[in-house]
């Protein structure tokens, strides 16, 4: 890179000095010799490759400062405020935050929601990314009919949500697929959809939709493992599971442990899955993300929810970001 | 050229993003309003009529209506941020946080307008209840009115008369002697009655296929409307303690001398409300209330109200269908409107949004006044005993009307008692954004929507809903002389026109800003709006759901909660 920059401005000497030789012979004044060298510098390397970067930078910056600084600046404002119904907003310091730590104390409901949320990501992380991971495998194995497959265990990530959970709940209503069958044996179908065991109902369904969200990220990575390095292995004897953990898993670690770390987000991103299933809220499928949307439509209930994004933030981020420092310590990356 | 090519491809981009974005925010002209509602169970067909009639009668006017399912999701976005809406008809709505930032247009001229000689828009208003839910504090304390009410609802059992005409086939044909003939249960003992008749007929909803599905006597949602049996706890809550122990109770004790929320008082709710042990009034020795003796403030009246429910409901649970824990909102009302059951608790946009279901199966369906708790007799565990029984621990009355009066009474056994009816939706509202370019224009649809002939038409249109205007509303179907109404519409206008109406509505902060109203929009009864009618019933008379237990966990939560909910008043 030194040799690079050194290389280029000895170009530009060159090129000053070129200049400066033709302004003497043509005639040129010292104020239009400096137009004409500013003019060179805009044309530059240096220039043109700082522009690029710049260019490059100012959406995500712009992106950050609008979507995230400016939006969070009023929510995290809003946690130090309380709406009076007649006079307005009021500053309350850290009222808010310290009435939550109460509410977590009295109110079970609330420990039953953060249980839900903390559940989901757990069934993110050790169920559906697991199990998307070995379908994803086997699907690249080349097992008959893998196309189809693919097709089959991707399509609940492009139906959307609603229709999802519209027709999951109807298959599993008492008349519906799951209550004839039942009916068949001269059973009676168990309620899924209400409590107690609709709580279950909510990960079944998360599992079941969730399975093919990372299918073809998963898939075009384990695809891009060099044949000769599988070849080799399977010449030294290695099975399909050595296969897939001693070799895929380490070499596709990067794509990993960004998708672990997107299933993590579990916690928050379980918003409408409880709502669309059972069409009402329930203490028992509450989720803090659902939760932060029913409150977030009057202002009080925006206080709320914006103080208790807040105190989740603080405590889930740095659990994160401490799983991704750990996790990028486990394998060293590969370049193939 | 291939630079020119690339030009032209950016400057066609360009120009189709600008007009995407002139797309975003359509040009409104002068004479134009905007209208938008919540499209429901009152339908379309309201609005469209009049907004044509509203052009007719306002030449070079233009009256534009946007329907929206999901206009309590969008409502308030669209008064923080602006809206070409110069009208917003939408139910739910928080309206009262509009008014300190001024997001939400000032309706005291509107209210003040003489709209005949003599009488102004607030004098055609219903009644000063619904008056006063208009009404709300400016900063210094000043009452102005900043909505208009949009209906009057009306909610009870609904039943099905052709259900009825059957049953009563069965008893003719068995020769029990007696007959309902498309009347309602009067009584608590009466509707008892006609759920054993129904189940001892054992009708096939199909009279043609005798393996068809069974009769029951109720269908309801426990998956997503249980919540409407609060209309007949209400109704019996409203029997046993009074209108006034409601408007106590959802203003947490801090009222005035006429039931009404006194703000001064609104920073020390009281947490008595809940006490399940406290009964809210004081009786006379011929069953009136003694008003001097009573505080209003108590649960014990609620709790009896649901011990009746628990003993009709779960204690007989196959009187309900078996569908109850998956049968959605709208597969409940088909259930009902094709006569798979003979009653459903109800409000008054049912029939209207089952129209479709209730042509095809030819069903006629009808809704009675909440049955009379005319001295139910309860064994010391709770259980009803029979009307005639001498060993009752516990005799449930109705409140009885006091001498000489005779409006809005029911008689039962000869006994007068009052006539109360429960007013749902009463937060449906009509509002006009403050930065509206067509408030004037706005204003006159409301002050044309309460004439007269158009507050008839909306009722004609939206299936027999009322509007809280003093009108004829019983003669909106009138046509030639003849009542065209329903045998529905007729009992909707029959029970609004004969009792007492009250409501759950409230401004107390407690109940709008706090935890209390859990995942409630607005005002709920039930603490953090758990409900447990569906848990109650699908329990097996489990010990947690009993009338005892359930209230007094219920009581234990709420004081646990207490000072929680009042940091965040």
């Amino acid at each position: 890179m030194q040799e690079e920059i050194t290389a280029g401005a000895a170009v530009l000497s060159d090129a000053e000095n070129a200049v400066s030789a033709d302004s003497e012979t043509e005639g040129i004044t010292p104020k239009r010799r400096k137009r004409r060298r500013n003019g060179n510098f805009f044309k530059s390397r240096k220039f043109r490759k700082n522009l690029f970067v710049v260019c490059m930078l100012a959406y995500p910056v712009f992106q950050f400062l609008v979507m995230w600084a400016f939006v969070n600046f009023d929510s995290i404002l809003m946690t130090f405020q309380k709406y009076d119904t007649i006079e307005g907003w009021k500053f309350v310091g850290l009222d808010n935050y310290a009435n939550w730590f109460e509410k977590f104390r009295v109110n079970p409901a609330y420990k039953v929601m953060f249980v839900n949320s903390a559940l989901h990501s757990v069934v993110g992380m050790f169920v559906i990314f697991p199990l998307c991971l070995l379908v994803s495998y086997f699907l690249c194995r080349k097992v008959p009919a893998s196309g189809f497959f693919r097709v089959v265990f991707y399509l609940p990530s492009i139906i959307p949500l609603v229709v999802l959970a519209l027709g999951f709940s109807n298959m599993i209503k008492i008349d519906g697929l799951l209550g004839k069958l039942y009916e068949g044996f001269n059973l009676e179908a168990p309620a899924l959809l209400v409590p107690p065991k609709v709580r279950w109902t909510v990960y079944g369904f998360t599992i079941w939709a969730g399975i093919g969200g990372n299918l073809l990220l998963l898939s075009g990575t384990i695809k891009r493992v060099p044949t000769e390095v599988l070849e080799s292995a399977r010449l030294d004897g290695v099975g399909t599971m050595g296969e897939l953990f001693r070799i895929v898993i380490p070499m596709i670690w990067p794509t990993l442990v960004t998708l672990f770390i997107m299933s993590m987000m579990g916690i928050f991103s379980v918003v409408f899955q409880p709502l669309f299933l059972t069409d009402k809220l329930m203490d028992e499928t509450m989720t803090i993300g659902l939760w932060i949307f029913n409150k977030a439509t009057d202002n009080s209930g925006n206080v709320q929810a914006a103080t208790l994004g807040i105190m989740s933030t603080i405590v889930v981020a740095p659990i994160i970001l401490l799983t991704r420092w750990g996790l990028d310590k486990m394998f060293a990356n590969i370049d193939y | 050229m291939k630079k020119k090519a690339v030009a032209l491809a950016l400057a066609a981009s360009l120009c189709a993003a600008g007009m995407g974005f002139a797309a975003c925010g359509p040009k409104k002209a002068e004479n134009e309003l905007w209208i938008t509602y919540f499209k429901g169970g009152y339908g379309s067909e309201w609005v469209e009529q009049l907004a044509r009639k509203f052009e007719a009668e306002n030449a070079g006017v233009s009256v534009r209506t946007d329907g929206d399912t999901q206009l309590i999701n969008s409502v308030a976005n669209m008064m923080r941020n602006g809206t070409n809406y110069d009208l917003i008809f939408c139910h739910d709505i928080t309206w009262e946080d509009f008014v300190a930032p001024g997001y939400i247009y000032c309706l005291d001229d509107l209210y003040n307008t003489e709209v005949s000689t003599g009488t102004t828009f607030a004098d055609r208003i219903w009644d000063e209840d619904v008056l006063a839910s208009c009404r709300y504090p400016d900063a210094s304390g000043q009452q102005h009115y900043y909505k208009v009410p949009w209906t009057i609802g009306t909610a009870g059992i609904a039943y099905n008369l052709t259900v009825m005409d059957r049953v009563d086939g069965y008893l003719q044909r068995t020769g029990a002697g007696r007959q309902w003939n498309r009347k309602a249960p009067v009584d608590y003992y009466d509707l008892l009655q006609y759920c054993t008749d129904i189940v001892a007929a054992n009708l096939s909803a199909d009279p043609d296929e005798p393996t068809s599905e069974k009769i029951v006597p109720f269908t309801w949602s426990g998956v997503a409307e249980e919540w409407q049996w609060d209309y007949v706890m209400f109704d019996w809550w409203g029997q046993l303690a009074g209108p006034e122990t409601m408007n106590t109770f959802k203003n947490f004790g801090n009222v005035d001398e006429h039931f009404n929320l006194d703000v001064s008082k609104q920073n020390n709710p009281d947490q008595e409300v809940y006490n399940p042990d406290k009964a809210a009034v004081v009786r006379n020795s011929d069953g009136t209330v003694n008003k001097e003796a009573s505080t209003y403030v108590g649960w014990k009246e609620f709790k009896q109200a649901y011990q009746l429910w628990y003993d009709l409901v779960v204690n007989n649970k196959d009187w309900s269908t078996k569908k109850t824990g998956s049968n959605s909102k709208f597969e409940n009302e088909q259930a009902f409107a094709n006569g798979f059951a003979a009653m459903t608790p109800a409000a008054c946009w049912i029939e209207y949004e089952s129209k479709t279901f209730l042509e095809a199966a030819g069903q006629e369906i009808s809704i009675m006044p909440t049955p009379i708790i005319s001295e139910v007799k309860l064994d010391s565990n709770g259980n009803v005993l029979p009307k005639d029984s001498n060993a009752a621990a516990v005799t449930l009355d109705a409140i009885r009307a006091e001498a000489g009066v005779i409006e809005k009474t029911v008689t039962v056994d000869g006994k007068v008692y009052n006539r109360v009816s429960f007013t749902s939706s009463f937060g449906d509202s009509a509002m006009i954004p403050a930065k509206s370019t067509g408030r004037d224009l706005a204003v006159k649809f409301l002050l044309f929507m309460q004439e007269e002939e158009n507050a008839k038409l909306f009722t004609k249109l939206s299936g027999g809903t009322v509007l809280p205007y003093k009108y004829e509303y019983w003669n909106s179907f009138v046509e030639g002389g003849e009542d065209k109404a329903s045998a529905w519409q007729k009992a909707i206008f029959e029970i609004d026109q004969n009792s007492t109406k009250f409501n759950n509505y409230t401004q107390h902060p407690m109940m709008r800003k706090t935890d209390l109203r859990g995942s409630a929009r607005m005002t709920t009864i039930w603490p953090t709006n758990n409900y447990y009618y569906f848990k109650a019933w699908q329990g097996n008379n489990s010990i947690e759901f009993k009338p005892d237990r359930l209230f007094s966990d219920i009581f234990k939560k709420v004081k646990d909660n207490w000072n929680v909910y009042k940091n965040d008043l």
